[in-house]
């Protein structure tokens, strides 16, 4: 119970503040014990930091790429509405999390030296998982007609482009702009049309 | 000519490692110079990060105005004006990561001290950047070769495609050659032009 109290409140902490300028005292002080009792479920700040990294990349994980492997692995699939559904996903995940979104943008933005040193291997490699993931929607797209013959690098590329602005996009700064669904499809729309295969004027 | 070598080093210092965390006592270290001659040109942690806002706000649309200049010509068509600023925007900003960095951090997670000088800035470089866009974008209604989609349906698509370029490049060291910024530019471009 203490234990999941004080991932929430580091979660929230580092988010704000930043792993440096975030101290074991604050986060004792925002669950409302000792600061020596957080020690007693977790040895340092770091390992308490590096739980938090594996969790919500788990919970990513599990909410986003592992839901869509039984689909992918069928290969009976439409390849615009999955690779639809993923981006459309993401956002809504991200959109709900807000906590989860600002703790990975930090880290990503201003990552901590003992991240840097420790974690690069790691993240690489969830991050090949999912471009695996992406990259098999594409090809299946292409293998089907849907999308024009081109370069997958390119085309993985320009869809994490998307993903990545519409996100800054839309969660950034002050302006807690209200969710739009219709405004994402527009913005999809736009970018599919321009993977679509044969229909150039 | 220290001003300004300050500057560059708390540009770099400011995006690695936030604002807060950085002391006017690393700049100097860095610099080999004591604390106190810092105070001197600067007077505050803040001055400088005003500074360094002026200053790169200017450099950069210095540099996309002399680029959309360069294309503003008669014989060349609306596709290749666009291309011609997401390309100089890319390379300009894998240049000068850290300009990317600065806005795209601070923006992000705006520290409180200087929040409201963020905003200004966040709010004149964005207008000045729209006008720009539009100005590119002016000729593609003349050549009537975009879909009927509005304007600034395609602006926003087109600022939030590069936006997430620049992430990729700056943020996560992704690489592209030339061949794969036009390939990535014909995705945008296409998703324009294809009858919807």
């Amino acid at each position: 119970m203490t234990r999941t109290n004080i991932k929430e409140v580091a979660i929230k902490l580092f988010a704000q503040k930043g792993y440096d300028a975030t101290t074991m005292n604050d986060i004792a002080e925002g669950v409302g014990i000792k600061a020596a009792a957080i020690y007693a479920h977790f040895l340092n700040k770091e390992e308490l930091f590096f739980e938090l990294v594996e969790k919500i990349s788990e919970q990513v994980d599990q909410a986003l790429n592992k839901s869509f492997e039984p689909v992918i692995r069928s290969e009976n699939y439409d390849a615009r509405q999955v690779l639809y559904d993923i981006f459309l996903k993401s956002i809504l995940y991200f959109a709900n999390k807000k906590e989860q979104f600002n703790f990975w943008q930090r880290v990503i933005l201003f990552p901590p030296q003992v991240l840097i040193d420790k974690a690069g291997t790691k993240y690489r490699k969830t991050n090949d998982y999912n471009y695996k993931l992406v990259s098999n929607i594409f090809i299946k797209g292409i293998d089907d007609r849907q999308i024009k013959e081109g370069s997958i690098k390119v085309y993985i590329m320009s869809y994490y482009s998307l993903l990545a602005g519409y996100m800054a996009y839309a969660f950034r700064g002050l302006g807690e702009k209200k969710f739009n669904e219709a405004e994402v499809e527009k913005v999809w729309n736009l970018y599919w049309n321009g993977l679509k295969e044969g229909i150039n004027i | 000519m220290t001003s300004e070598i300050i500057r560059d080093v708390a540009l770099k210092l400011f995006c690695e490692q936030g604002y807060e965390n950085a002391t006017m006592r690393q700049i100097a270290n860095e610099m080999g110079i004591k604390a106190a001659s810092i105070y001197n040109h600067y007077g505050s942690k803040k001055k400088i990060f005003i500074s360094i806002m002026e200053y790169i706000l200017e450099k950069d649309l210095n540099n996309i105005i002399k680029q959309f200049e360069e294309v503003n010509k008669d014989d060349i068509t609306c596709e290749q004006v666009l291309f011609h600023i997401f390309r100089s925007r890319i390379l300009y900003y894998r240049e000068n990561q850290y300009e990317f960095k600065f806005w795209n951090n601070f923006s992000m997670f705006p520290p409180e001290e200087v929040k409201d000088e963020i905003n200004k800035f966040q709010y004149s470089r964005r207008c000045e950047l729209y006008k720009l866009y539009r100005l590119s974008s002016a000729k593609c209604i003349n050549e009537a070769s975009l879909s009927n989609m509005t304007l600034e349906v395609i602006q926003k698509h087109f600022s939030i495609i590069l936006q997430g370029y620049l992430m990729l490049v700056v943020n996560y060291g992704l690489e592209l050659n030339d061949d794969e910024i036009y390939e990535a530019w014909k995705i945008i471009w296409n998703g324009h032009r294809n009858k919807q």
